[in-house]
């Protein structure tokens, strides 16, 4: 991704593509090992969505945090876990990111600043807030970026903490990452007819929308608007358009679906289709090889890594829990 | 040198701002206007808006964003001024700062964060600003509960409180804030009860406001010839089990007064460990609680809703005499 604003070097076409490839070809692989039950809990899929996750990850510094969500594995990939510490995590793996404690859907590492989606929607924007207020009293560099979904967007919560960024000065940039679903329903089941980034205005907060099926797109908002937000120490919000492809989860019979007729823009496609002298056809299938290896190499590495025991888990709630309120 | 129960927890709050930079306070109305019933009277002047934050009413988000702050390493206050208005951010209390722990075991061992609140009946606040839920949330490990009583035990434990890697749920009643007491010079630590009177006839636990009643109507007991013990618990959770096991083996008979309900309250809890620790010694015990509905409005309605001494002499005689099976409540079946 170009840092400088000029047109991006081969290296950064490439560069960007294979972050999309491997949330692409990630997500692929685990909703087939899941299905052949290779692991279990819940696995949400963000198939579609990987423009979102390597244009979000742009323009950032290693001082910055990350919210997440449960559909989440794109951005985690961009924000540069690796992919042994990402599938380990999911198969509930001592090798993955959170020691196989956290699993799919609360992946993340605090001292990375990535905070893991939570099983509460709407909470992690509450936390986003209190991280936010704490670099800006230490006036430090790091700004949040705070990611939810638009079903998440009408939680009570949010609207409390999208005003509280407004009304404390909190660097913090929104992004609402719209794919018009809120779990099985479609948006209009839970908005009138308006944009996200409305509601982000309504509550005094500078606020964009933006087409998330194109990376350049997306990396140029937030080139403009973590710019913003680092400057003034003042929030932003920026809604990305996006389509999410499967249900809501693996196993969502997704009877509420009704697909475009002319099928997904597909994010990959058109990025490729822009710089076809770089991603040539050629180019495309190595970076499949090589992705499709990389893959393959951490589903071995986490299917060798060892779960954690019971005893295990009993004395790191020891280490966490006051005594005695575990009677 | 007496001090008002208010004050003592202003001064542990000033004095805690003072020692470690890492404090601060956040609520509504906590900073300009000095606290709703003046409880961080000065403060705001003293370390300033960055540290005493008064917050929009969303007691959600707030209690969400002290969640943020210690995970960076602040040790965030939240005042909820009501205890009944936790449920507006219960999410963030049982279902994160109770849990994220877990999920990030190795990455967050500490979650330092007091929520301080006002609990309890007797102010005609009614049936919204008036309830102890306390057992809501001990029921929910991670969580620390501390109730005191007393001014002493406020400061002393708003400070062990603040100090805790834990989040700590600290219910100052409302009957008491007014309350003189001298501030003694041995701190407690949390989840150490108190034996607060000696006696060899009957254990008569306690906590918070519940407690100036036992203590009228131990006096009164005494000058029928019984001698109450009262332990005055101090913490909820993590509940001092010991000293309460220590006492019933002394006295044989077991009585629990408080304010809560009695159905899943803190009473229940601990008849089932003495009866489970005790089984072969077949202790009567008694809870003694308000009656199985809401806090009046009106203040008269009030008081009779409230456990009075009358009704604790009358269990502390029965359980002394004869030890036989009575009624819960005052009343109403619990």
């Amino acid at each position: 991704m170009t840092q400088s604003g000029n047109p991006m070097s081969d290296a950064e076409i490439r560069a960007t593509y294979l972050t999309m490839l491997t949330a692409r070809r990630t997500d692929e692989r685990l909703a087939e090992l899941f299905r052949r039950g290779e692991f279990g809990g819940f696995l949400h899929l963000s198939l579609g969505q990987e423009a979102v996750a390597a244009g979000v990850a742009a323009h950032g510094t290693p001082d910055d945090y990350v919210t997440l969500t449960h559909r989440s594995h794109g951005h985690l990939l961009a924000w540069g876990v690796s992919l042994k510490e990402l599938i380990a995590e999911v198969f509930w793996r001592r090798g993955g990111l959170a020691k196989g404690m956290a699993g799919h859907v609360h992946i993340g590492d605090v001292q990375r600043r990535i905070i893991g989606g939570n099983g509460v929607l709407g909470q992690n924007q509450t936390i986003a807030a209190g991280i936010a207020l704490s670099l800006k009293q230490k006036d430090e560099n790091g700004i949040v970026v705070s990611i939810f979904g638009d079903g998440t967007g009408n939680e009570g919560v949010v609207s409390e903490s999208l005003n509280m960024s407004a009304v404390l000065g909190l660097p913090l940039l929104w992004v609402c990452e719209r794919n018009d679903f809120a779990q099985l329903s479609p948006w209009d089941t839970h908005y009138p007819d308006i944009s996200f980034s409305q509601r982000g205005a309504g509550f005094g907060i500078p606020s964009v929308t933006v087409d998330g099926r194109d990376v350049e797109a997306v990396a140029e908002a937030m080139k403009e608007w973590k710019t913003h937000v680092r400057r003034t120490r003042t929030p932003a919000l920026v809604e990305v358009l996006c389509d999410r492809w499967e249900g809501h989860y693996v196993g969502d019979p997704e009877s509420y679906r009704v697909s475009p007729p002319a099928g997904f823009i597909d994010p990959l496609q058109i990025f490729a289709e822009r710089y076809p002298d770089v991603l040539t056809v050629g180019t495309i299938e190595d970076l499949s090889i090589a992705v499709d290896a990389s893959i393959e190499s951490a589903v071995e590495f986490s299917r060798a890594s060892p779960r954690v025991s019971w005893q295990e888990y009993l004395d790191a709630m020891a280490l966490t829990l006051p005594i005695e309120t575990r009677v | 040198m007496s001090v008002k129960y208010r004050v003592a927890i202003r001064d542990a709050l000033g004095e805690a701002m003072r020692e470690d930079q890492s404090v601060l306070i956040l609520g509504q109305d906590v900073g300009v206007s000095d606290g709703l019933f003046r409880l961080t009277e000065g403060l705001y002047q003293e370390f300033g808006g960055d540290r005493v934050i008064d917050t929009p009413i969303s007691e959600a988000a707030t209690l969400g964003m002290a969640i943020g702050l210690a995970i960076r390493g602040h040790r965030p206050v939240v005042e909820v001024a009501f205890s009944d208005h936790l449920a507006m951010g219960f999410d963030a209390i049982v279902n994160q700062m109770a849990k994220l722990r877990q999920l990030w075991t190795s990455q967050l061992p500490d979650l330092p964060i007091v929520i301080r609140t006002l609990t309890g009946a007797g102010m005609g606040g009614g049936p919204q600003h008036s309830q102890s839920l306390e057992a809501l949330f001990a029921h929910i490990p991670g969580l620390i509960v501390v109730a005191p009583a007393t001014s002493s035990d406020a400061k002393h434990l708003l400070k062990a409180s603040i100090a805790s890697p834990h989040p700590v749920l600290f219910l100052e009643h409302k009957a008491l804030l007014r309350r003189r007491g001298d501030i003694q010079p041995d701190a407690p630590p949390i989840g150490h009860a108190s034996v607060t009177r000696s006696g060899s006839d009957v254990t008569v636990v306690s906590y918070s406001a519940a407690l100036d009643s036992v203590y009228a109507a131990a006096e009164s007991a005494a000058a029928a010839g019984i001698e109450a013990e009262v332990i005055d618990l101090r913490t909820v959770v993590p509940l001092d089990i010991g000293a309460i096991l220590k006492s019933v083996e002394k006295t044989g008979r077991l009585l629990v007064v408080h304010e809560a309900h009695a159905f899943l309250g803190l009473g229940a809890e601990i008849c089932a460990q003495v009866g489970e620790r005790l089984w072969d010694r077949a202790v009567p015990m008694r809870r003694l609680t308000p009656p199985r509905v809401p806090v009046p409005v009106d203040k008269g309605l009030e008081e009779a809703y409230l456990v009075s001494p009358d009704a604790i002499v009358k269990a502390i005689v029965d359980l002394a005499e004869s030890g036989a099976e009575q009624p819960l409540g005052q009343g109403m079946v619990g």
